[in-house]
């Protein structure tokens, strides 16, 4: 009866020894995923949260007595949509010669409008090791974005819609004063 | 001529002495003979003898009478000549003075005439000498000029040659012009196809990201959907990865195009300057072979002209060298006349000393010579 114990354990060993031993498994490393676009050429990432949808620039319909930042409405899935310049809203330029082929549509509680986009790089899933809360970029962009990502050289702003939203930017498209420029009728 | 008459008065001369000696000797002959002489005749005959012609014989005899006659007949005949003779022979000394001294001049002329032909002598050789220098020195210079023309002949050739190559590398360098153009035409066709490549890979980009949101949006059901997008997404790296590498390579090779298309265009306006070059240089060989034909010419033309200055110039040595024998010939006639002058010099003085002591009036002599 040992011996066969005996055998069974030097079996045992045996086995043990010959075995390879598993590898480790890696502890994933935490993530995040969203979209790389592009504004007036600056890099950007957003959340998938905070878009609607990413859509071709669609015809659009001029809206007089705006903002040079309103390109005008588009009719998108039976509604109007509102488009903006991102180079002349977030960088105070014309756009750069080329017409822009893509708009990224927010949809937030109350406001459901399109932003032009100098390019699309599609899903990228970043670490969150190279979250970075500083910010090198400038204006509204800079108020816009919640921090952002440093790869290398790069820094790739995370653009936040509820930032644009309380920015303030987006509260008058109005190109005209405040005040009626006709006298009222006596 | 005077001298002839000269010389044939004084023979007569002794001719007359000859016939009265002959005659007075016959007198005292026949005056023995007879026994008895006329003293008178006799007396005229001594007189005449020692040289007086103005004797006069007398004879009463009529044996001598006659010959006193004719011995003052003779007498008076040679006082005549005497007296007549004297004229041409102060005349005759006086012409073989100026004789004398015209042949003295004469010979002195002759002898600078003598010294003026040495030095043309010589300046005649010097003028051989650079004649026959200034030949060879032709015949070098055309030689010289052969040789330039054969240098320009082959510069021509070479000109030639290299215009003939030059179209042929522009001819090529065109075609080559033609398929650079083709080929960037040939980029520019593929950068197109790339640049729509890029544009799918970012439309599919969109499709990727509203899948995601999709996914996203649907929760718990939409887990399916995020695969699909997942895959998309690695399809669209591996799509945007080689797009990329696919534009960046076009784009070398239409920058590499342009370049080499630009080289091209560079390099056939180089070979177009450079057959301009060449035509240029082809003229001006062409030019320059006219020049050195024309300067061939001169030197030809020298050179003839030169050796006919050369053959001249012997011919003026040789006239020249006869010319020194003539004059010597003449200072030696003008020397040998000087001494025939002296001598006849001396032959009339002493004819003149002798003609002196003949008497013709009873003054004095006949001739003061």
């Amino acid at each position: 009866m040992d011996g066969a114990f005996t055998a069974l354990q030097a079996l045992h060993q045996r086995y043990a020894q010959r075995t390879p031993v598993l590898p480790p498994v890696a502890a994933e490393e935490p993530t995040w995923s969203g979209a790389a676009i592009g504004i007036a050429g600056v890099p950007l990432v957003i959340a998938h949260g905070d878009v609607d949808t990413v859509i071709a620039l669609p015809p659009l319909t001029r809206i007089p007595g705006t903002c040079n930042w309103v390109l005008g409405v588009a009719a998108h899935q039976g509604e109007l949509l509102p488009v903006f310049c991102g180079d002349t809203l977030f960088a105070e330029r014309l756009s750069p010669g080329r017409r822009r082929e893509y708009c990224l549509v927010f949809r937030q509680p109350g406001l459901h409008f399109g932003v032009t986009l100098s390019h699309v790089r599609g899903n990228i899933t970043l670490p969150l090791a190279e979250r970075s809360s500083a910010m090198p970029l400038e204006g509204l962009l800079a108020e816009c974005c919640d921090g952002g990502f440093q790869r290398g050289e790069e820094f790739l702003g995370l653009l936040d819609g509820a930032r644009l939203l309380a920015s303030g930017a987006l509260a008058d498209t109005s190109a005209l004063p405040a005040d009626p420029v006709e006298e009222a009728v006596p | 001529m005077s001298q002839t008459v000269l010389l044939v008065v004084v023979i007569v001369l002794l001719i007359a002495q000859g016939l009265t000696g002959f005659l007075l000797w016959q007198a005292r002959r026949g005056a023995g003979a007879a026994g008895g002489a006329d003293e008178g005749v006799l007396v005229a005959l001594r007189r005449l003898a020692d040289g007086d012609l103005t004797a006069r014989a007398e004879s009463a005899a009529p044996a001598t009478a006659a010959i006193a006659e004719q011995l003052n007949t003779a007498l008076s005949r040679q006082r005549e000549l005497v007296s007549e003779l004297r004229v041409p022979f102060e005349g005759l000394a006086a012409e073989l003075h100026k004789l004398g001294k015209n042949s003295l001049g004469h010979s002195e002329t002759s002898a600078g005439m003598g010294r003026q032909l040495e030095e043309v002598k010589s300046a005649l050789s010097r003028e051989v000498q650079a004649a026959e220098d200034m030949t060879s020195i032709s015949k070098q210079a055309r030689e010289a000029m052969g040789r330039h023309r054969q240098l320009v002949s082959r510069g021509q050739t070479l000109a030639t040659d290299m215009a003939r190559a030059s179209s042929d590398v522009r001819e090529s360098m065109q075609e080559t012009s033609k398929s650079a153009k083709r080929q960037g035409e040939l980029i520019q066709s593929v950068t197109t196809a790339a640049e729509y490549i890029q544009s799918l890979n970012t439309r599919i980009s969109v499709v990727a990201i509203n899948t995601r949101i999709e996914a996203e949006r649907a929760g718990e059901h939409g887990r399916p959907f995020l695969g699909i997008a997942e895959a998309i997404g690695d399809l669209l790296r591996e799509a945007e990865e080689e797009g990329r590498k696919i534009t960046s390579e076009v784009r070398m090779l239409q920058n590499l195009s342009a370049e080499n298309l630009n080289s091209l265009e560079h390099t056939v306006g180089a070979v177009v300057t450079i057959l301009e070059f060449v035509e240029r240089i082809d003229a001006s060989l062409e030019d320059i072979n006219h020049g050195a034909a024309y300067l061939l010419d001169q030197v030809d033309s020298l050179g003839n002209t030169t050796q006919q200055s050369a053959d001249t110039v012997r011919r003026l040595h040789g006239l020249l060298g006869e010319v020194r024998e003539q004059n010597r010939a003449l200072r030696e006639g003008a020397e040998a006349t000087q001494q025939g002058i002296a001598t006849l010099q001396q032959t009339l003085s002493t004819l003149g000393r002798n003609l002196a002591r003949l008497r013709v009036d009873s003054a004095g002599s006949a001739l003061n010579v």
